[in-house]
């Protein structure tokens, strides 16, 4: 095996040109510089409290726990972030790294749009240079972000290569990278890409499993049983994951867009994928016979993704955390569900995580505690749904 | 001692730069890999590298990618890659060198890859996503064959030279811009100095690749290197203009690298 920093087991490492190895070098170098600066930290938490609005609140939903008759449902609101999800946190975090460093620019991909509009807020905020790629098949189902994104400021640059989607986005931003390396912070969206970004993105977010411990003993003076996210890249799953690996009776699930089955099309890459490298890492990916990466499909953009961040792939190996896929109709059935029963309207994306609670609930005794990561919420999603309701796709 | 290196002492003895076309297997349509090596090889081509075409080409720009993604839609693969290195093999000299994704060579498997590329009777290889730290998998069953992993040197990576340069193996590819593959205007104006600095740390010829797309471009580095890359410019002429256009241009490049 190589000998790299930033392995978690055999996965993760550089796997990126020549060309931005120092670049690397250097973000690895200013991020724990970064790190062990407590004044950084302070304005990094200031800025999530005062601007983001954390803590976000841990809402215990009691129409859902009735409905599911099982153990007690908890909701973690990522959903009542500035805006609109878990995003922000990293986002805040790279782009005060970014000044840090004495970039003026700033880029990043994403998928449903919620990555490219929270750092399009953020450059709007700093004063900021900022462009976002996105792919053309995505920049039409998420019209609302897009448009959201250059209200702030933002250049929304489509990708149009390949699929269309999040993996063709995050391709161009790489490299525009490689171009630009010099004046500009690329701004990665989730647990992804060469190390140290995984590790960056991880702990940018672990303040939602850091906020769900102390607020899970304020209520039920214990952990919780039971810690449900989706995973696409899987952010919003290893923030509330991640200061809890070590609490052994705590389990965890990761929940994949299973898309139309996992025999037809999907974005379930633990569940069917290979190891493999991509997007500077080695991790698990779709591909095929001959190792090529072969499309994703969701109705979810942000889980449209045919890889996953590493050290997912790490706590899938070691079955620390249980991976599991759940379809688009699955998925719907339980956006639906939750905006009824307790007036929220969950993003596509955190409707995979209810899902799979919707059929795991049921099986846990009375006093079990169950938290679900609601990672954002689902204003984007509804101009889709509406669409789909028309067609009579729904 | 390898092909390769054969083949660049060979050409400083006759003090010809080495000129060192791209292609990728199956543009223009219908064209075999055999028969474009031999094209290449007449044209005036020293060393020959074939692309590999990948599903997600990061470091390539889009003349590159468009020809990938041909390449896919007709089927090309690896496999059929090592069966015509093999083949032509037996009718040419000139080193063939793989520009392959590391991911097809980890799903392939690196052990294997390596035994499959010295059956096929495979150069070199080129992996543009695989740097000094990660490239040990690789490295290691390569070790006591006749195949050079060629180090990328890059001119925003000036620090790390004499690391990457320890053992440098074949040519050195010195990539003359920042960004991916592409036609460019004017190279980069520190590419001399960058040129020099490597030329400092390893007697491995240098050879220099991205963006070069004209025959003054190629005249100009002539003396200031062992060798030029061209890819998109030919790439781009092979996808749209056709094989007659794509050969016209190695033989401009060809006399400009002689004259």
């Amino acid at each position: 095996m190589s000998n790299t920093t930033g392995r978690y087991g055999e996965y993760g490492g550089q796997y990126v040109p020549e060309l931005l190895m120092h670049a690397l070098k250097e973000l690895e170098a200013a991020w724990a510089d970064a790190k062990a600066d407590p004044s950084f930290m302070a304005e990094y938490r200031r800025l999530l409290t005062d601007y983001a609005g954390r803590p976000s609140p841990l809402y215990l939903a009691e129409n859902l726990t009735r409905e599911l008759g099982g153990g007690k449902v908890y909701l973690k609101r990522e959903d009542l972030n500035h805006t609109g999800s878990h995003k922000i946190n990293n986002v805040v975090g790279q782009a005060l790294l970014a000044m840090r460093m004495g970039k003026k620019r700033i880029i990043a991909e994403t998928g449903a749009g919620q990555h490219g509009v929270a750092t399009a807020t953020a450059a709007a905020l700093f004063g900021l240079e900022c462009r976002v790629y996105m792919g053309t098949e995505d920049i039409e189902r998420q019209a609302l972000n897009v448009f959201r994104m250059k209200m702030l400021g933002a250049e929304v640059e489509p990708a149009s290569c390949g699929t269309g989607t999040l993996k063709d986005a995050t391709n161009e931003a790489l490299r525009h990278w490689a171009a630009r390396v010099e004046d500009t912070y690329y701004v990665i969206g989730s647990v992804v890409g060469p190390h140290p970004y995984p590790e960056i993105v991880r702990d940018l977010q672990r303040i939602i499993g850091d906020e769900l411990r102390e607020q899970i003993m304020d209520k039920e003076g214990r952990l919780p049983d039971h810690i449900i996210a989706c995973v696409g890249g899987g952010s919003n799953a290893m923030g509330i994951f991640y200061p809890f690996l070590g609490d052994a009776d705590v389990k965890m699930a990761g929940v994949e867009a299973g898309g139309e089955g996992l025999d037809k099309r999907h974005a379930a890459t633990l569940s069917k994928g290979d190891a493999g490298i991509l997007h500077g890492m080695k991790s698990v990916f779709l591909q095929d016979a001959h190792g090529q990466i072969t499309p994703a499909f969701s109705i979810s953009a942000g889980l449209d993704y045919p890889g996953i961040g590493p050290e997912h792939a790490h706590l899938h190996a070691t079955k620390r955390v249980h991976y599991e896929a759940v379809t688009d109709e699955e998925a719907l059935a339980a956006f639906k569900l939750l905006t009824r029963l307790e007036g929220i309207i969950p993003a596509m994306e955190s409707a995979h995580a209810l899902a799979y609670a919707v059929k795991y609930v049921p099986q846990t005794p009375k006093d079990a505690v169950i938290v679900i990561n609601l990672s954002g919420r689902g204003d984007k999603d509804v101009q889709r749904i509406a669409d789909m309701d028309k067609e009579g796709t729904v | 001692m390898s092909r390769i290196t054969k083949r660049f002492i060979a050409l400083k003895e006759k003090k010809r730069t080495a000129l060192i076309p791209f292609f990728v297997p199956g543009v223009p349509e219908g064209m075999s890999i055999e028969d474009m090596v031999l094209h290449l090889e007449k044209a005036g081509a020293d060393l020959i590298e074939i692309g590999v075409p990948f599903s997600d080409p990061v470091a390539d720009g889009p003349v590159i990618q468009r020809a990938d993604e041909r390449a896919l839609a007709d089927g090309m693969n690896i496999d059929r890659i090592l069966d015509a290195v093999a083949t032509v093999r037996d009718r040419t000299e000139t080193p063939l060198l793989l520009l392959i994704y590391f991911n097809t060579i980890h799903h392939y498997g690196c052990g294997r890859f390596a035994r499959a590329c010295r059956e096929s009777g495979v150069d070199g290889l080129i992996v543009p996503d695989l740097p000094y730290e990660e490239a040990a998998d690789l490295k290691e069953p390569l070790n006591g064959m006749p195949i050079d992993l060629i180090t990328l040197a890059s001119m925003t990576s000036r620090e790390r030279l004499p690391m990457i340069l320890t053992d440098s193996k074949g040519f050195v590819y010195c990539v003359s811009t920042k960004g991916v593959t592409g036609e460019r205007g004017e190279l980069h104006e520190g590419l001399k100095g960058f040129l020099a600095e490597v030329a400092g740390i390893t007697s491995a010829p240098r050879a220099v690749g991205f963006g070069i797309s004209t025959p003054q471009q190629a005249h100009s580095l002539k003396s200031r290197c062992e060798g030029i890359i061209i890819g998109s410019g030919l790439v781009r002429r092979l996808l749209d203009e056709g094989l007659d256009e794509g050969l016209n241009f190695v033989r401009t490049l060809r006399k400009a690298l002689d004259t």
